[in-house]
């Protein structure tokens, strides 16, 4: 390969957008309530299987009419609210209580160690007892087969699907930037991550917004994953324990107190992930004429990258220390 | 009936946890360090009884007694494997090959049964390398712990064991079998093997010698960190932990006293790895060294016992096996009950369910312990230990 | 107004402040004086319920606000500016002056800002910046204005004057008579700048190692030599 096809930079900017997002809402409730939160990459392979469940149970019936293109709608938004519900719960059931406790930093990342084996497990469950066993292919059968291709001149054919993950995080992305500098309740979330206490003392109900932050955060990681669902070749829980990985990489890659800076991070940490392997790849077998499938050590680069930035320069992209949300 | 070995191997498995849990109490209850790598210090020790004291048994053999390994690596049968590689060649880069390991390794446990002085030389060659590189990952661990705040440096940890174990070791073949398993030789020369099939009960002698040897592991590693909990070394980890600023006000170089438990406990787990690998989980696979079954369960097992108490964590491994297998054997019989009035789940549903519920059982376990119980059921309250119960008792006598 | 009964404070399992009574009367100032480290800011803190309360009782109206969360006091009616960490430094002067107003209507916000701007014309001209590029008497007039701004029954100060030049920290306590006297406030004040803050002022506790070793009239304790001479170093 000369030149990156534009399918495969696509792909690659899917994987990077659905990174940008999942590592916002790791680094959303990092700044929040402090709790690095593990079970992120399994919230994201909820809001895959939340799909996989649509389009098994309702979507597929509708496989001759135009209303089943609904399903790239309504996947993402039910999922979205499916798993920021759940994220609540999580903080609700397992998180404050042991917060007001006065549990330690490890005590609570072993707290979401523990919720995510739980819902790990469940979502095997689930998974294991649908009746299309292999839901993964049915997506591809029902969905990849109906996908149209459209024929851009230059840049040749393209499934526009493709384009959702990247559009959607981009949506996300200026979404959130509004949200954080243009309404009350999104400058009082700045305000309590810069100074909880005095949040508090002013009269913000800081608790509430600790909750909202844990929807959002579980939200945005409910719809990557069912955007995500459309990517994958199927559909695992195991594979959150490598994920998470690299969703922490694009987070600390960041900054972990800076939520652009996450967007950032998740970015570069998801494309690159996608694309250096490859890039590798080619440039061995250029050079040695033997091919070495390096994409499966993909995740390496995401540790290295993370171990990188945390030796040499912990404080991320977002670079100067602060503390709250970077503005202008 | 549960057969003998079988109950022997869960005994060698609980035996085993004992020892990583103790290992991991050190690094985690007295010195402070979140170790969420555990994982990878485990699969040390399996990775050299897999992939390196086989290379070196081979190496050996090429040096001692050229023509039993003409015998072993010489078979037309792995010509198209090997080409025209040399003997050496061969032990070293296609002795992992799926198909030239399976046959291979029960031939090499037959030739080093026969011969002392090179079945002697892998096990020493094998725990004193395990030894080595479970220092190794240790250092490599606080280095990082020297840098990082405790939650930057859980992660790391946490990162490290996954990206080594699940990503290089499962995925490179080459290196010790991939995702296909490779086996562990026998390493027992047949005087030791003899003397232990003397001993009660009828199994196999390799399965009583990693018995004894996971018990002495487990025995010098408790009495080892009961006394590292009552030395002054104890008192200051225990300070560290609890408020490292006061401690290093006082001058006490912490990054040596961690660096230190981290090297002794990497020790320790690779060498418990070591007896698991060779005795009670020949079957060696880079993916069943799981971030659940190796770091989270042992954490589990930690927390339920209480941090920094070793009698209390012992105690915790023991519940939390215990409580898996009897949950694994117990659901099927549950269904049944549960189907004769109508309610139980059937057909596939009862298969996984088995498969998840001992793991869900110690996620909400974990969630339970931390809410209510945060320092473990052997919590020391004053009045209500067994120590404390008999001077009370005592004290009432006297009087 | 405000009446606080035997309250014990502290931080954790730090007990700092023991067994403190007192009264703030409708329309007047009280004061808290004391050394470094007696537990002036840990009691104000106990009161609003940002540090632990052990024991005892806050009334407000006669209503039991003593477990109730932080922000609801405010919302009731206290407005608190805390001694340190008093504004959020990343966020403009507006927002901080919004957020201080949180929950209330817009319109209302707007006109209290508005009232704030005619104290402190100089924040007006200062809306679109960052608070952390404020100067330290600015930073200062922000906080006050803060406390201003849900226009609460009683306003607790925690040493408004630190920092400021002599010239305009009389000012600004002559700005807290005003707000007794014009604005109808209810005071709690905390002040090193003892004799110029109980001049104003109509009552006072002295705040010694967290006991209070007076409460009285401002007046008693201004002219009271033995106790002046020992921890406040007046005349
Ligand atoms: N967060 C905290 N945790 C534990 N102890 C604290 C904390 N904050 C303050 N203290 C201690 O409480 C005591 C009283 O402090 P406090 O700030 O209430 O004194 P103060 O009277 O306001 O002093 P100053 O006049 O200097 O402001 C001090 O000894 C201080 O060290
Ligand atoms: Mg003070």
């Amino acid at each position: 390969m000369v030149l990156p096809s534009f399918e495969f930079l696509l792909s690659s900017a899917a994987a990077g957008a659905a990174l940008a997002l999942l590592s916002m809402g790791v680094t959303l409730t990092y700044m929040t309530t402090r709790v690095s939160n593990f079970a992120h990459a399994t919230m994201a392979i909820t809001g895959a299987v939340t799909t996989l469940i649509l389009l098994d149970r309702i979507f597929a019936g509708f496989r001759d009419s135009p209303l089943y293109y609904g399903l790239f709608i309504v996947a993402p938004i039910v999922a979205a609210l499916v798993v920021g519900a759940l994220a609540v719960i999580m903080y609700l059931v397992a998180i404050r209580p042991l917060i007001r406790k006065g549990t330690s930093l490890i005590g609570l990342m072993i707290a979401t160690l523990a919720f995510d084996i739980i819902l790990n497990n469940l979502l095997t469950v689930v998974l294991q007892l649908t009746p299309a066993q292999t839901v993964g292919r049915l997506l591809e059968a029902n969905v990849k087969g109906y996908l149209v291709a459209i024929y851009v001149p230059l840049v040749g054919y393209i499934y526009p699907h493709r384009l959702l993950l990247p559009l959607i995080a981009l949506l996300v992305a200026v979404g959130l930037h509004l949200f954080l500098t243009r309404t009350p309740f999104g400058i009082s979330m700045r305000a309590s991550i810069e100074n909880p206490q005095l949040a508090k003392i002013i009269g913000i109900d800081i608790e509430r917004i600790y909750v909202v932050s844990w929807f959002l955060s579980g939200a945005t990681a409910g719809m990557a994953g069912s955007l995500l669902a459309f990517e994958m070749p199927g559909i695992s829980p195991a594979a959150a324990y490598l994920y998470i990985v690299s969703i922490f990489a694009g987070s600390i890659v960041g900054g972990i107190n800076s939520i652009y800076g996450a967007l950032a991070g998740g970015f570069l940490v998801g494309s690159m992930e996608a694309i250096v392997p490859v890039m590798l790849s080619d440039l061995y077998q250029l050079l040695t004429g033997s091919y070495v499938d390096i994409l499966r050590y993909q995740r390496m680069f995401s540790f290295l990258l993370l171990i990188l930035v945390l030796l040499v320069a912990p404080e991320g992209l977002a670079g100067i220390k602060w503390r709250g949300i970077r503005r202008g | 009936m549960v057969e003998l070995s079988a109950l022997l191997i869960e005994i060698g498995n609980v035996i085993t946890f004992v020892t990583v849990v103790l290992a991991l109490n050190l690094m985690a209850g007295y010195a402070g360090i979140p170790n969420f790598g555990m994982a990878i210090f485990v699969y040390t020790g399996a990775f050299v009884v897999g992939a390196l004291s086989v290379r070196f048994a081979l190496l050996l053999l090429a040096a001692l007694e050229p023509a039993a390994l003409e015998a072993l690596l010489g078979k037309p049968a792995y010509k198209p494997y090997v080409g025209d590689m040399s003997l050496v060649e061969i032990a070293l880069f296609k002795s992992m090959e799926p198909t030239i390991n399976r046959s291979l390794i029960p031939e090499l446990s037959a030739v080093l049964s026969q011969k002392a002085l090179v079945a002697v030389a892998v096990l020493l060659f094998t725990f004193l390398v395990a030894t080595v590189l479970g220092v190794f990952v240790g250092v490599i661990s606080s280095y990082a712990a020297v840098r990082l705040k405790e939650d930057y440096l859980a992660i790391a940890l946490l990162a490290f064991s996954e990206m080594m174990v699940q990503v290089f070791f499962a995925q490179t073949d080459s290196v010790a079998g991939g995702r296909y398993a490779v086996y562990a030789p026998n390493v027992w020369p047949s005087e030791l093997s003899s003397i232990a099939a003397a001993l009660p009960p009828a199994v196999k002698p390799e399965l009583k010698i990693g018995l004894l040897l996971a018990i002495a592991l487990a025995l010098v590693t408790y009495l080892y960190a009961e006394r590292i909990a009552n030395s002054p070394m104890g008192r200051a980890l225990r300070a560290m932990r609890d408020d490292e600023f006061a401690l290093s006000t006082y001058g006490r170089d912490i990054p040596a006293m961690r660096l230190r438990v981290m090297m002794l406990g990497g020790a320790i787990t690779a060498l418990a790895g070591v007896v698991y690998a060779m005795s009670f989980q020949p079957v060696i696979k880079a993916t069943d060294y799981t971030r659940l079954t190796w770091t989270f369960i042992p954490w589990a097992m930690m927390i339920v016992g209480g941090m920094a108490n070793n009698l209390g964590v012992v105690l915790g491994a023991v519940v939390i096996y215990v409580g898996r297998k009897v949950l694994e054997f117990s659901l099927p019989e549950l269904f049944d009950l549960l189907r004769s009035v109508g309610i139980g789940p059937e057909g596939a549903a009862v298969d996984v369910l088995r498969a998840v519920a001992p793991n869900i059982f110690v996620g909400v376990i974990i969630l339970l312990m931390l809410y209510l119980r945060p320092k473990g059921l052997l919590e020391e309250r004053p009045g209500r230990t067994l120590g404390g119960r008999l001077r009370d008792l005592m004290e009432k006598f006297s009087r | 107004m405000l009446k606080v009964e035997s309250l014990n404070v502290g931080y954790g399992k730090f007990h700092i402040v023991f067994d403190v009574s007192f009264e703030v009367k409708e329309r007047s100032i009280f004061t808290i004086v004391g050394p470094n480290g007696g537990g002036k800011t840990t009691l104000l803190n106990g009161i609003m319920g940002i540090a632990t309360v052990f024991s005892g009782r806050v009334l407000l109206k006669g209503q039991d606000i003593t477990h109730l969360p932080p922000h609801q006091k405010a919302r009731l009616g206290i407005g608190y500016m805390a001694q340190t960490d008093n504004i959020f430094p990343g966020l403009t002067v507006i927002e901080n002056l919004l957020m201080a107003a949180y929950g209330l209507p817009e319109s209302v916000a707007r006109d209290r800002m508005e009232t704030v701007f005619t104290y402190y014309p100089v924040l007006k001209r200062r809306t679109g910046q960052k608070a952390r590029s404020l100067s330290g008497g600015e930073r200062q007039m922000l906080a006050i204005s803060m406390t201003l701004m849900r226009d609460p029954d009683v306003i607790m100060l925690d040493e408004p004057t630190s920092g400021l030049a002599p010239i305009l920290a009389k000012d600004l306590l002559k700005k807290i008579a005003a707000m007794r006297d014009e604005l109808k406030k209810t005071v709690l004040l905390v002040e090193q700048n003892v004799k110029a803050a109980l001049e104003i002022s109509d009552d006072a506790m002295l705040l010694v190692s967290g006991r209070s070793e007076f409460v009285g009239k401002a007046q008693a304790l201004l002219s009271d030599e033995a106790l002046g001479r020992k921890y406040l170093g007046v005349k």
